[in-house]
């Protein structure tokens, strides 16, 4: 029986660009297996996952040299639609895979193209909204789907193709944990009981060790190693380790709310009254659930939303219209997703833009600019186009773009999300060195892993309100509270 | 879902077709007044509110002063009531220029109405009834699926920029701010269209000649006489409109 995939590839290049973005790979994908793949910002993963769908060369013109055939046909014979009969394809951003305006319709496109008749289509809809746990929302519009919702209506449309191959691109990067558990407890599922073969560039590792049975290491363009996921898991924890916290030494009141709430137009509550102090130089993790009220707190940190109740106090001065700017420039904000900020020609004009904005002499913005990029690892980028970079590169560009206006407090939103494991540790490595400096880090997460290995205080949101404010080395003692919250499980200890 | 929302597509959109040409053929301001009744009539009577109506209405007064401005400086009908140098007013002007608002309200009310009675589902079933290929027909789903999305973009790209120092509150603010907010935009639309594309096309979009849609279009008898009619009177129209060249 062939496998269900062997891809050969001697070389991949992008001309008129040289560099070659894949290099000798061989590599068998069993039928059945799941496989993770792993490795350091471009090293080639996402490429390779579009070689495997045919997507390189036939919709991004490449030079490929080799030959990749999924369950014993050549792809290079199999016109792009039709590799839906071998494949389904879930990339990373949910929303841009929606492509109709309703559920139902969206479930149905695939089969749709396949020309299903109908009344097959109506059963296999309500058979998969039932095994994604979206049962009763086939008539819901997709524009108001969470991003967790709109993940399990991909994956809906996605095995409605019935292909026995599922390849994933971070499936996970803009979920909950509670939307993570329930995708990989669909994935398992799917892999154990249906047999189909699984191959998914990873975003967190000890969730997707407990359903992979193989780990690829890509490196510089290649599969540099594989490990067996024990194998790799030892070796997480030798590199990444278990505590990041630095020594806090706080010092001033640097954010004061009180009593601070926000209902929006309609009467849609974003926060309860909330009251919350910050110190200089702690690093204090939001957690909570998507819809928890943690994004409507950040906008009134931010000046972007007016409390309808209540104060947001920065640096001792009550926020206000007249004197919002003022203070922004004494914080830094880094959102979750960098491209909504990036719009220079060079990495050097973005992280310059900031302190144009500030007037400051063109001599000094070039010794900052250099400094700021230094510190994110992205020197060697100075004259290239942001465009070029993969997403944890601009992630890191953006936090460059924050680091140079040096900020006293850095309020960061999700800055991991739609990162790999190894991104996400760069990234929060560079916020604890902050720290270090004597800076305060405000991070807004449903990482609750991370939080606890780098916050000095975690306070945990649901519903709107704040349940729980403690120090990060305590978080075990309220497993109860934060299992009730949906942000700990029992089984199998996903998020923590 | 409303009763006009339900009806089928072709009625609606050969129905908008008749307003915008009868809008062309009146002459008079109280023939466009018919008009616009009519249509906010049957709004009423199918939809009960005007809401829709309150963005077009403030974007035509902007339009309205534009056309009476035009026609105060440049219209040379009726007799002549005032002159300044070079400036001539005449006695038509306000006639001609309210003919021109209400027949520009009348067809852009008549479309937006067509617009939101229509579903995209409905427009596509209604573009491929027509022949047109499947590929082009679903077109409209995808761009009422993404336009929503897109705004909402747009809206964080202004916040992120506002928190860098840069706000985009007010007209000034927003044209200051063009560059910073528009070529975001343009990247993510450009990502999002690739990637938005790949995955239709691993979905099989486009193998074959015909594809299945989940509904298929009705028509209903009481629906086919009054397409009739509405056809009638469009060849009616048009017929008044050839013959008015020759006689």
């Amino acid at each position: 029986m062939a496998p269900a995939v062997h891809i050969q590839i001697e070389s991949l290049t992008f001309p008129p660009e040289n560099d070659v973005v894949l290099h000798d790979i061989d590599l068998t994908v069993e039928r059945g297996d799941f496989v993770a793949i792993t490795g350091p910002v471009a090293s080639g993963k996402s490429v390779l996952l579009h070689c495997i769908t045919g997507a390189i060369p036939k919709f991004n013109e490449g030079k490929l040299c080799g030959k990749v055939s999924v369950m014993g046909q050549d792809i290079a014979e199999i016109p792009l639609p039709k590799m839906s009969d071998y494949l389904g394809y879930m990339m990373q951003e949910p929303q841009n895979q929606v492509v109709s305006v309703d559920v139902y319709e969206d479930i149905a496109f695939g089969m749709g193209n396949q020309n299903v008749p109908r009344e097959e289509m109506d059963r296999k809809i309500h058979e998969l909204l039932d095994f994604v746990g979206l049962s009763g929302m086939e008539s819901r519009k997709t524009e108001e789907l969470s991003g967790g919702q709109a993940q399990r209506v991909v994956l809906a449309g996605v095995l409605a193709l019935d292909a026995p191959i599922l390849i994933l691109d971070q499936p996970t990067a803009e979920l909950d944990p509670q939307g993570r558990r329930d995708l990989y407890r669909h994935l398992a599922y799917l892999n154990k009981e249906k047999g189909v073969t699984v191959i998914m560039v990873m975003d967190r590792t000890e969730e997707v060790m407990a359903c992979a049975n193989r780990v690829l290491f890509m490196e510089n363009g290649t599969v540099a190693k594989e490990y067996a996921p024990e194998e790799f898991m030892v070796l997480q924890k030798k590199i990444h380790g278990s505590n990041h916290t630095v020594p806090s030494r706080t010092g001033e009141v640097v954010v004061q709310v009180s009593g601070a709430g926000y209902t929006y137009k309609g009467g849609f509550v974003g926060c309860e009254p909330l009251d919350l102090t910050i110190r200089q130089g702690e690093f204090v993790s939001v957690i909570g659930l998507n819809g928890s009220g943690k994004t409507t707190l950040m906008k009134m940190l931010e000046g972007l939303l007016v409390p309808t109740v209540g104060t947001v106090e920065l640096f001792g001065q009550k926020v206000t219209k007249k004197n919002i700017n003022e203070l922004r420039k004494r914080i830094g904000f880094l959102f979750q997703n960098p491209d909504f900020q990036i719009f220079a020609s060079t990495v050097a004009e973005e992280v310059a833009f900031t302190l144009k904005l500030r007037k400051i002499p063109e001599d000094k913005i070039k010794a900052k600019v250099e400094a700021a990029l230094s510190q994110s690892g992205l020197l060697p980028y100075l004259q290239e186009h942001p465009q070029k970079l993969s997403r944890g590169q601009r992630q890191m560009l953006a936090l460059a773009s924050v680091l140079v206006g040096e900020p006293d407090i850095i309020i960061a939103d999700e800055p991991t999300s739609g990162l790999d494991e190894a991104q996400s540790y760069m990234i929060m490595d560079a916020l604890s060195d902050l720290v270090k400096q004597g800076k305060t880090v405000l991070l807004v997460t449903h990482d609750l892993s991370m939080a606890r290995q780098y916050a000095h205080r975690i306070v945990s949101m649901h519903r709107h309100e704040i349940v729980l404010d403690i120090p990060g080395t305590e978080m075990m003692n309220h497993r109860e509270t934060l299992e009730r919250i949906g942000l700990m499980f029992q089984e199998g200890g996903l998020s923590v | 879902m409303n009763f006009a929302e339900r009806m089928d597509p072709r009625l609606k959109f050969f129905w908008c077709v008749f307003l915008i040409l009868a809008a062309f053929s009146a002459h008079t301001v109280g023939m466009e007044l018919v008009l616009l009744t009519i249509i906010l009539l049957t709004e009423l009577c199918f939809s009960k509110s005007l809401k829709k109506y309150k963005v077009l209405l403030i974007l035509m007064l902007v339009v309205a002063s534009q056309i009476f401005v035009i026609q105060f400086f440049f219209c040379r009908e009726g007799h002549l009531i005032w002159q300044w140098g070079i400036i001539r007013v005449y006695s038509d002007f306000w006639r001609i220029a309210l003919l021109g608002t209400l027949r520009t309200i009348v067809i852009a009310m008549a479309a937006v109405q067509c617009l939101t009675w229509t579903s995209s589902k409905q427009a596509t079933l209604m573009l491929v009834s027509w022949h047109v290929p499947y590929r082009y027909a679903m077109l409209t789903g995808v761009a009422s699926r993404f336009l929503p999305l897109m705004q909402k973009e747009y809206l964080s790209i202004c916040d992120s920029q506002t928190v860098r120092g840069l706000p985009c509150d007010g007209i000034w603010n927003k044209v200051k701010t063009i560059l910073p907010t528009f070529f975001p935009f343009l990247y993510r639309a450009i990502r999002r269209s690739s990637e938005t594309a790949l995955s239709m096309e691993l979905r099989g979009f486009g193998r074959e000649k015909t594809r299945t849609f989940t509904t298929e279009l009705a028509i209903k008898p009481w629906e086919k006489i009054a397409l009739g009619v509405v056809i009638l009177l469009i060849l009616l129209l048009c017929a008044q409109r050839v013959l008015s060249y020759f006689y």
